[in-house]
């Protein structure tokens, strides 16, 4: 079952452009969004497991530098229209 | 994907830009009404049709949700909220006779009596006199793109009235009411065509099958056409009682005489055209563009408003190409260059105005179930996410200006009792979308 989680990130002023980047790169995350607000950055990912999860965030989006600090959200239930 | 859809809307705009041409050869010998109530009445049972066909392709041949025929019925007998309130089937009724068949009566009138270029104006002022009751009603920005289009749609028209008024015979006082009556229907059709909202339940149904959407706009359009003919039979006959000689009166007589070998009619190749060319397959192409559309960038509705200007100037284009309609080349090319234009300036107004954001909502205690899609009903919301996190719920909101937005946000999202707390993002830039 597909996992989807919302990672908002809080960037270092000049390394904004580094960090979409490398966003850009890591196949698992879908969406990537450059915000005004709290946060700067609003990544989406989907994963198969939560295992996945760990290893995709621990070993691709973690080491990225330029990144003050991440949130991270679960999503439950997505809708549209 | 998206150029794709924006595509279907062109070729749609196209195919509706060739019915001045078609149906200018008819008038000499059939009625308009019995255009009118064949175009809709005929393309009506074969969306409904089509629709039916859909839902049960979907449900015998694809591992799609099955769609129950009975929902995607029940709407037209519920409330629509965005409209008055009103239910479904009398909302279908107004659109369907006052946007629809008054619509076409007056615009075939205009046809008749004047030229495919005159009639065409109709739809440039109804585009100006839209663009001017969005600004009335706060929904849009008349920025400086927006007045210039606007200048320049006028200008265009004067050409127009300019050239036309040289001829003799072409450009007469009726004429001209004839086309009044066209633009203002045209006018009430594009402000209430939008005027209809998903209930819960459809969205429910829309996220467990997104095709939902299209058998039902299929039906939403089936019943309009069907309610208008429905509502247009007693108008007919009341003209046809007034003891005052009109054009409409000719037209209804000449109807009534046409009744006698109806099915001729039917199977000539301008009737089949304008049914199958320029109704039921730019109908088609338009809804699938619809209910596939991204929310991402332009919204469907501004990429209508953009290439909407295609179905005079294909109209114009045709209407000389085709030798029913003259105009001097060296000022048809100044027209349709000026309406050309519109089209570019049309998407700088509504790209520089949209509003791209996403809102991180804390809810007070026990107001998950429900708020949700409380939130999605809001006209300018896309899509809700239920989360676990420091926040409950994101949603992202695309609006055409910041004062919809503010409007969206303040007067409709913030006065939810069961939101506690609201966090604003705008977004700048989509860095990367993959589905």
């Amino acid at each position: 079952m597909t996992i989807k989680a919302l990672i908002f990130c809080q960037v270092y002023h000049n390394a904004m452009v580094k960090v979409l980047e490398e966003f850009k790169k890591i196949p698992e995350i879908k969406k990537v969004f450059s915000l005004t607000g709290d946060y700067d950055v609003l990544a989406e990912i989907e994963v198969e497991s939560s295992d996945e999860l760990y290893e995709a965030f621990s070993k691709k989006i973690d080491p990225i530098e330029g990144i003050i600090k991440t949130n991270t959200h679960m999503v439950m239930k997505s809708w549209e229209k | 994907m998206q150029n794709k859809n924006i595509f279907y809307i062109i070729f749609g705009n196209i195919l509706w830009s060739l019915i001045p041409v078609i149906v200018f050869g008819l008038f000499n010998e059939i009625s308009i009404i019995t255009i009118i109530f064949l175009r809709f009445f005929v393309s009506g049972i074969i969306l409904m049709i089509i629709a039916v066909l859909i839902t049960y392709i979907n449900n015998k041949y694809s591992s799609n949700q099955p769609l129950r025929l009975k929902d995607l019925f029940k709407f037209t007998y519920s409330k629509n909220e965005s409209f008055f309130k009103l239910r479904y089937i009398y909302y279908f009724a107004i659109i369907g006779f006052f946007g629809i068949i008054l619509q076409l009566i007056f615009f075939f009138l205009a046809l008749k009596i004047s030229s495919v270029s005159l009639t065409m104006i109709g739809f440039q002022i109804a585009i100006i006199i839209v663009a001017i009751y969005e600004h009335g009603a706060q929904s849009e920005k008349l920025d400086k793109f927006k007045g210039l289009y606007i200048i320049i749609l006028v200008f265009s028209i004067g050409i127009i009235i300019l050239v036309k008024s040289q001829e003799s015979g072409r450009f007469s006082l009726i004429g001209f009411l004839y086309i009044i009556i066209f633009t203002l229907c045209l006018t009430f059709f594009q402000i209430t065509i939008d005027k209809d909202s998903y209930s819960k339940d459809e969205i429910k149904l829309i996220n467990k099958n997104e095709l939902y959407k299209v058998p039902r706009l299929l039906i939403k359009i089936s019943f309009t056409f069907f309610m208008g003919i429905m509502l247009m039979i007693p108008f007919v006959f009341i003209i046809y009682l007034i003891p005052v000689q009109t054009d409409l009166t000719t037209e209804i007589g000449q109807f009534y005489r046409d009744l006698s070998n109806i099915f001729q009619i039917l199977l000539r190749w301008e009737i089949l055209f304008l049914i199958l060319g320029s109704t039921i397959f730019p109908y088609l192409l338009i809804f699938i563009a619809y209910a596939k559309w991204s929310p991402y960038n332009l919204t469907y509705r501004q990429w209508n408003c953009i290439l909407t200007i295609i179905e005079p100037i294909g109209g114009i284009f045709f209407g000389v190409l085709l030798g029913v309609d003259s105009f001097p080349i060296e000022l048809l090319v100044i027209v349709l260059f000026l309406l050309i234009i519109t089209i570019l300036l049309r998407y700088i107004h509504e790209s520089t105005n949209k509003v791209n954001a996403y809102l991180l909502l804390s809810k007070k205690k026990g107001a998950l179930k429900g708020l949700s899609l409380k939130i999605l009903k809001f006209s300018g919301v896309f899509s809700i996410q239920s989360l676990v996190g420091t926040h409950d719920i994101l949603v992202y909101i695309r609006t055409n200006s910041f004062r919809e937005f503010r409007y969206l946000v303040d007067d409709k999202i913030r006065k939810l009792k069961e939101i506690e707390n609201i966090k604003i993002l705008f977004i700048n830039k989509i860095i990367k979308i993959t589905s």
